[in-house]
């Protein structure tokens, strides 16, 4: 072996009408491509302007990570994640191959001789095998789908799209083994790895043919498949080739963030009502089904799949003023939705998916077409501030009757323990607050709460879809907040949490999960939980919490400092934990399919042997709380705030 | 088709209200304000009708400026039009009525709707007067409307039963919409704010003549009963008692007490109760807004003043046998004035059918007697003297009629646990005669000026007997169903109602659940109050639980939870539809408050708190809570009578009862003295409270770093903290009189005498007796009360030694068995708790026998030896040795501490030793004792 005349010649065997056909179609099919692709961004550009955008510096890392290092794929799935990595660094070498060689042929640039060929023969060999082989293996599992796979969403263009990219990758070897078996094999291309391999096949198979000929079919193959490949890109889920690193790199919003929504203009419902980044979103699903195997809806039976909302929109039309409520999505899909986040976490191309599904309850809203409880209780928030109706007295009297005199109009106050309405009005939740007001008071913390002047915080107006009824509890919220000029909010609702922080604009103030804040108190040594309680817990991530904040550490710390308390965890827990069913406004909203959520994620705890759930969130609480009972398991296993845990511990 | 809509903003009737100034406000921090449900279905019908056939809304609305909200309201909900006719405000419905029907004669509709009651007057005057002004048909109560065919009108009205009526009638017509007419769609707050810009028209209101009808008064609505924890009425008895006495009532009611450790939560003024594993303490709250107490009531004919009465009770306050006298005037007439609304005075015996000429007999439990007090030639006219002056206070009389005693029954059974004797079985003669004393007695009453008789059907009364079928055992018209068994109580209610004025109200007292197997549960008497209210009209119900001996009690001493019985008024609240007082252990107007807030009763007896107190309602309504002066259910009151220790009334806490007269005013000191008091216990502190209170400059010395004396040793047993509150009261009074109050300060002669005072008072209390038996100087001989103050631990194994024959003993022996020891009790003689009253034995009793502890009656230690103690039976003389006993715990009573008092004699002007220190007593003694000296100074 020469490496000093390594090398191959670049269209040999080819004759100048196949060559002109290959420009033809190869340039024609990248036209027509362009041309759907700019028809596709015409839509986009169809959209809303998009007013929120991510730091610029998060979006990087999130590119780094997504669609360069590709590791979002294989979080859930190895298998898949590794076939993708395959397939995707094996089509870019072959594309960069492509590349040079057209370099080197087209503009008269040697490049692919001597020792940089035998590199350049070796890698885009090697790398075409990774993207063989992992193409394999993801027609494999199409094929022949394993049990148990995430549901996934098929079109007939997918499955043309995914051979169109297998026979470019077949052919291209099958041609380059030809093309060594025609040049009677020299030794150099022995590092052509794949060529050389598929060359003796070639050579095996076409027995006393020309192969000069074979070489020539094969390579025609090619090219029609290259075609082929170009043509399937715009018009099948290949599309998220180009449209999946726009999407991260132009990420608006973080984990279940809301697009604004000024409530002067009704809300449209239609295809047009969306953001650019919207539509973008809607190209970019595959449809490879991880957000609904996720989804607590979808695993309890309701009628929402995320992955089939999503396609379902994008087959809506080109029209951009059909309504789609009733006809691309059925109402029960919007209501479904617990807003837990689980979806977005799990979707390797950064698709938001429940904002989109708030702007269409929006519109749903917007009509009077609410489900009956949720429209009470918002008629209840309206009025009264809470959601259960309770008279908005009580709040105070509450307190009052506890020996916390809630703080007077304009008083200062540096720390503001904010209740919630949740604490305030029901019975479960009452607890968790009864506990952090014993704990805060034992630790000698000096804190305020506002008592009666306190309304939901909105997150379930503006989850549920009414934006006016949102900004106008803020705005009494703010005003009455900012009054007693704070330095820090303390809340036990993650909910609440989520919203100061997002979606109120409260200034510097610092806002504080309870367990945050007692984990502070126990390690400066203000509060000590020293009774034991021999118990094993489980712990159960609220999605505001751990998923939408990352906070789910501290509750975490907080039962590990109760002497005796050991935390065995669920399958699904921290940021990929399921949900309790009780967000985005399903605490009372009720559709009567399925099973019930929370029920599910019960047996999921149970099985761990825990003899207590504990919690860091009122709904989870009350969701998860009365499942014992109707399984006969009341007092055997007990479902608690981790404030109540350490309450006993402490006092 | 043109439709008009009449709709209006309200109070959300949601919210609770309260009347201030005789104006109705809401309990909220910012008005709640909503479209009313059957206004709302208006809206949605008519938004319906006009998108099935075309045509225009408009929403027409009433009022001041706060009208146009609810025309806004309208408008997003999808009217096309909204007219606002400026009226000034209060609106009056028939004044509305002629506003739009002048509106629609120059701008006319096909057809009005409207909601047929509104939400605040509910007068449903307005849709009848606007058909009647524009003489067009009118619908009310419409729960579906259609319009088939031009000019013509269908509907459905609900109507009696639920019954649906279908009606057809010419348009133009008024409809008033039931809330189930549509179900209205919501309304999002973004629609809100774009109808808050859209236009709406204005209109001014016609002239209207003078408004047929004026508002006189304005009260509160009876709040809705709050569901309350009950025990179940098919548990046996024992399991009922057993619900009782674990606290499950008090602990499911919630949010209005705190569990947790007694520091936690230390600083409020509360009491409190042990339930075994953790303290249950009850409001905490200090400050307290009334809504309910002071709101006047009517109850039958009569308007009671507020809502705290005085329940019958008999612990002789009169000196004559049976008349009002001076003192039994005294006693409850200062209750009258410090604001009790309804006094019950004492209970009235009635006579029984003894043959002529038998003498009266006294049979165990009560007297059967022949001639009844109200045959007594001046009884009307001394009655009169007593209701006139009760009336004069603003307060009620109403005197309660009662057949006590056991020698005859309904049926040859005995009554129950206590008594075990066989009575003599009724005739129907008999019973003839009694129920004829009822009217007989009533009559009397009514023309002596009271304002309501009560039959007392409870505490072991002959009418209990007759409703329980533990006692009732007849065949006859008189026993077996439930409607036979209430018919002794029918016949005697309804015989009153024949012969006497409606005028005298009547009532009952019942006893809800007789907690004994084979008796009435609180069910069984829901259903006979159901019977009695349906035969006879009946003005009130009052109601408690218990027996006069053992579990429950119906006079609840401290170790019960308060209000333990509560729940059971709020039942049959739920199926009278009279006013129901309730009375047991409610020692506090929050409390009391509480319970009428949340509909459990609409009267509370309190009559223990106002002997403790007879100024209570004043000061509760003063705002001056932490001056009262609450009961502690202690029961000295009735106990001391009952068994006889006592012929006047006493109370522990309060020193005046007794001597309301002769003590009522307190004489302001002719000279200021400089007065020392050593020991700030019962009886000093009440000591240096009176002579505070008349002027002088005192001094209180204390040993320890909290006031209270032994009752801080008592109130650490389980279910006596309610001890605390004597000397939380005490504190409260040292500081507004402006005493000097020296805490941990050892006082000795010479720190005395360097005071320089004028008056020494000494009350150093007590120490606890020793024994003087061979062994009794072994380490493992302790004394209770350094047991229950935790000054001496004790092992597993524990012998109380009892020469005491209070609650001394079984304090100790609770205390211990509640922390898990092994617990007996030798005791001297064969009785033990003997002079515990018998309405507090039962639940002591409950408690050690559960716990497991140990009598031996008759037993007295002869010598410990080691881990032995010899005891001998007092009767016999016969020895036994008992074995392993980790500790000996002694409860032999106390002896005084008198040594400062001796060496202090002759050095000092004014010399006086109170209390224990004088010679160990009772609380109401030390008490006493205390004023007594305070007003002598």
């Amino acid at each position: 072996m020469n490496a000093a005349t390594a090398g191959r010649e670049i269209l040999g065997n080819i004759p100048p009408w196949l060559q002109a056909g290959m420009y033809a179609a190869t340039l024609g099919s990248a036209v027509i491509a362009g041309l759907r692709v700019a028809a596709r961004a015409r839509r986009w550009a169809r959209g809303q302007p998009e007013t929120q955008q991510l730091p610029f510096r998060e979006r990087v890392r999130d590119f780094a990570q997504r669609a360069v290092a590709q590791r979002q794929i294989g979080s859930t799935d190895r298998a898949a994640g590794i076939a993708h990595k395959m397939v995707v660094s094996g089509f870019l070498v072959a594309f960069l191959a492509t590349v040079l060689t057209a370099i080197d042929h087209d503009l008269g640039v040697p490049l692919l001789r001597g020792r940089f060929y035998l590199l350049f023969a070796f890698t885009a060999d090697f790398f075409g095998l990774l993207f063989l082989a992992g193409l394999s293996i993801l027609l494999y599992r199409r094929l022949a789908p394993q049990p148990g796979a995430a549901p996934t969403y098929r079109r007939r263009a997918d499955n043309i799209a995914l051979l169109a990219l297998y026979a470019v990758g077949l052919t291209g070897f099958l041609v380059e083994g030809a093309r060594i078996a025609a040049d009677h094999w020299p030794a150099h291309e022995r590092v052509s790895v794949g060529g050389w391999l598929f060359g003796l096949a070639v050579a095996a198979l076409e027995g006393s043919a020309d192969p000069r000929a074979v070489h020539r079919a094969l390579w025609a193959a090619h090219v029609v498949a290259v075609a082929a490949f170009f043509l399937a890109l715009p018009f099948s889920q290949l599309l998220h080739l180009l449209a999946a690193p726009a999407n991260i790199l132009l990420r608006a919003r973080p984990l279940g963030g809301l697009r604004p929504a000024a409530p002067e203009l009704p809300p449209a419902g239609t295809l047009g009502a969306f953001s650019w980044k919207q539509l973008l979103d809607l190209d970019t699903c595959t449809g490879c089904g991880r957000c609904s195997a996720v989804c607590p809806a979808t695993l309890a039976e309701r009628p929402l799949s995320p992955m089939g909302l999503l396609q379902h929109l994008r087959e809506a039309g080109d029209g951009t003023d059909a309504a789609l409520v009733g006809t691309a999505v059925d109402p029960d899909e919007l209501w479904s939705c617990t807003t837990c986040g689980a979806c977005e976490e799990v979707c390797p191309v950064a698709i938001h998916h429940i904002d989109r599904i708030v702007d269409l309850r929006r519109y749903l809203v917007e009509r009077g077409d609410v489900p009956a409880a949720a429209a009470r209780a918002m008629e209840s928030l309206a009025g009264k501030g809470n959601l259960w109706g309770n008279a908005p007295g009580e709040r105070g009297q509450w307190l009052e009757a506890l020996g916390v005199p809630p703080l007077s109009e304009g008083e200062a106050c540096e720390t503001i323990y904010w209740i919630g309405c949740a604490a305030a009005c029901d019975e479960q939740a009452r607890r968790v607050a009864e506990a952090t007001l014993r704990l805060l008071r034992k630790a000698g913390v000096s804190f305020g709460v506002l008592g009666s002047r306190e309304r939901c915080s909105g997150d379930f107006a503006r989850r549920v879809g009414d934006e006016g009824l949102f900004q106008n509890l803020a705005a009494a919220n703010t005003r009455a907040l900012l009054s007693h000029r704070p330095r820090r909010i303390v809340t036990h609702c993650p909910h609440c949490l989520n919203t100061f922080r997002r979606e109120y604009e409260l200034g510097e103030i610092e806002i504080v999960h309870h367990t945050a804040f007692l984990v502070q108190l126990v390690a400066e040594g203000r509060l000590q939980p020293a009774r034991p309680a021999a118990r094993v817990l489980t712990f159960h991530d609220p999605c505001y919490l751990t998923r939408y904040h990352g906070l789910g550490d501290a509750p975490r710390a907080l039962l590990a400092a109760v002497p005796g308390c050991s935390v065995r965890e669920m399958p699904r827990s921290g940021a990929r934990a399921l949900c309790c069913g009780g967000g985005g406004g399903q605490v009372l909203v009720d559709i009567r399919v399925g099973q019930r959520i929370p029920d599910l994620r019960f047996e999921e705890a149970r099985a761990t042997g825990a003899e207590g759930i504990a919690t860091a969130c009122p709904f989870c609480k009350i969701m998860l709380a009365p499942v014992p009972a109707e399984r006969g398991l009341e007092g055997r296993v007990t479902v608690r705030d981790v404030a109540e845990v350490l309450a006993e511990a402490c006092l | 088709m043109k439709i008009a809509v009449c709709v209006k903003h309200t109070l959300d009737p949601s919210v609770p209200l309260r009347v201030v100034n005789g104006r109705i406000e809401q309990d909220s921090p910012w008005p709640v304000t909503c479209v009313p449900p059957a206004e709302r279905a208006a809206l949605e019908k008519a938004l319906q009708l006009c998108r099935e056939l075309g045509g225009a809304v408009t929403a027409i609305s009433a009022g001041g400026p706060e009208a146009p909200a609810a025309l806004r309201f309208a408008l997003a909900a999808g009217a096309h039009r909204a007219v606002h006719i400026r009226c000034p405000e209060p609106l009056d419905p028939m004044v509305a009525a002629h506003a739009v029907a002048a509106l629609l004669s120059a701008d006319p509709a096909d057809l009005v709707l409207c909601g047929t009651y509104s939400a605040d007057g509910g007068s449903g005057l307005f849709p009848a007067r606007l058909a009647e002004e524009m003489d067009w048909p009118l619908v009310t109560r419409a729960v579906e409307l259609r319009l088939p065919a031009a000019g013509w009108l269908e509907a459905e009205r609900r109507v009696d039963r639920g019954g649906r009526e279908r009606v057809r009638c010419r348009l133009p017509a008024v409809v008033g919409a039931d809330s189930a007419l549509a179900e209205p769609h919501y309304v999002s707050a973004g629609a809100l704010r774009r109808a808050a810009a859209a236009a709406v028209d204005e209109a001014s209101c016609a002239p209207a003549g003078e408004s047929p009808w004026k508002v006189l008064a304005v009260e509160l609505p009876r709040p809705r009963p709050k569901r309350v924890a009950a025990p179940d009425s098919r548990l046996s008895a024992r399991d009922r008692v057993a619900y009782l006495m674990r606290g499950g009532l008090q602990r499911k009611q919630g949010s209005s007490f705190l569990v947790g450790d007694p520091s936690a939560v230390a600083g409020y003024s509360c009491a409190s109760w042990n339930s075994g594993d953790s303290w249950v303490l009850a409001e905490v709250r200090t400050v307290a807004d009334f809504q309910y107490l002071f709101t006047p009531i009517t109850v039958g004919t009569m308007t009671v003043p507020n809502r705290i009465a005085e329940t019958t009770y008999s612990i002789n306050a009169g000196r004559l046998d049976g008349l009002p006298d001076e003192p039994f005037l005294e006693h409850h007439l200062q209750k009258a004035r410090g604001g009790v609304g309804w006094i019950g005075s004492q209970t009235w015996v009635l006579p029984t059918p003894l043959p002529p000429g038998r003498p009266e007999e006294f049979t165990p439990g009560a007297a059967a007697i022949r001639f009844a007090i109200y045959n007594h030639p001046d009884f009307v006219a001394r009655v009169k003297e007593f209701t006139d002056a009760i009336h004069g206070c603003g307060a009620v009389c109403v005197m309660q009629l009662t057949h006590l005693q056991s020698l005859m029954g309904p049926s040859p059974v005995p009554i129950g646990l206590l008594y075990d004797h066989v009575p003599h079985e009724l005739t129907e003669e008999e019973i003839e005669f009694m129920l004829d004393t009822y009217w007989q007695a009533a009559e009397k009453f009514h023309a002596a000026g009271a304002d309501a008789v009560e039959i007392h059907c409870a505490h072991e009364t002959l009418p209990q007997w007759f409703l329980s079928p533990y006692t009732n055992r007849r065949a006859d018209r008189w026993g077996g169903s439930p409607e036979n068994r209430v018919r002794f109580v029918v016949e005697a209610v309804r015989r009153i109602r024949d012969r006497v004025p409606r005028s005298l109200n009547v009532g009952l007292r019942v006893c809800a659940d007789e907690y004994k197997d084979g008796g009435y549960t609180l069910e069984d008497m829901k259903e006979m109050l159901r019977l009695i209210c349906s035969a006879v009209p009946i003005d009130y119900v009052s109601v408690d639980v218990g027996a006069p001996w053992g579990m429950p009690s119906y006079v609840p001493p401290m170790q019960y939870p308060l209000a333990a019985f509560a729940y059971a008024a709020a039942e049959i609240r739920q199926v009278v539809a009279v006013p129901v007082l309730y009375a047991g252990r409610v020692n506090d107007p929050v409390l009391a408050e509480r319970l009428l807030a949340e509909g459990q009763a609409d009267l509370i007896g309190m009559t223990r708190a106002s002997i403790a107190d007879p100024e209570f309602p004043r000061k509760a309504r003063e705002g001056r809570l932490d001056e009262i002066r609450k009961c502690i259910g202690c029961n000295t009151c009735i106990g001391r009578v009952i068994h006889g220790e006592r012929k006047t009334p006493v109370c522990a806490v309060n020193p005046t009862i007794g001597h309301e007269r002769a003590w009522a005013r307190v004489e302001p000191a002719k000279k200021r003295k400089r007065v020392v008091v050593i020991g700030g216990g019962p009886a000093g502190l009440e000591a240096a409270r009176v002579a505070a209170g008349r002027g002088h400059e005192v001094i209180v010395l204390e040993r320890n770093a909290e006031l209270g004396g032994q009752l801080l040793a008592a109130a650490r047993a389980p279910r006596r903290e309610g001890f605390l509150d004597l000397p939380r009261y005490q504190e409260v009074q040292m500081r507004r009189l402006g005493v000097d109050v020296r805490m941990g300060v050892e006082a000795t002669p010479e720190l005395v005498l360097e005071l320089a005072p004028d008056a020494v008072v000494v009350a150093t209390g007590s120490e606890p007796r020793p024994l003087s038996v061979p062994g009794a100087e072994q380490p493992n001989v302790v004394q209770g009360r350094d047991v229950l103050l935790g000054r001496a631990e004790v092992g597993a194994r524990v012998l109380v030694v009892s020469e005491e024959d209070g609650m001394e003993t079984p304090s100790i022996a609770d205390y211990l068995a509640a922390r898990g020891k092994e617990v007996a009790i030798a005791h001297k003689w064969h009785l033990f708790g003997s002079r515990i009253e018998r309405y507090t034995e039962g639940v002591v009793f409950y408690w050690l026998h559960r716990q497991g502890v140990r009598t031996w009656p008759s037993t007295r230690v002869r010598a410990i030896d080691g881990r032995a103690v010899i005891v001998y039976d007092v009767h016999t003389g016969e020895e036994r040795r008992l074995e392993e006993i980790d500790h000996v715990v002694l409860s032999l009573g106390s002896q005084p501490d008198d040594r400062l008092y001796r060496a202090l004699r002759g050095k000092v002007a004014e010399l006086y030793v109170v209390g224990s220190a004088f010679a160990p007593r009772g609380l109401a003694e030390a008490t006493q004792h205390g004023a007594n000296v305070g007003r002598l100074l």
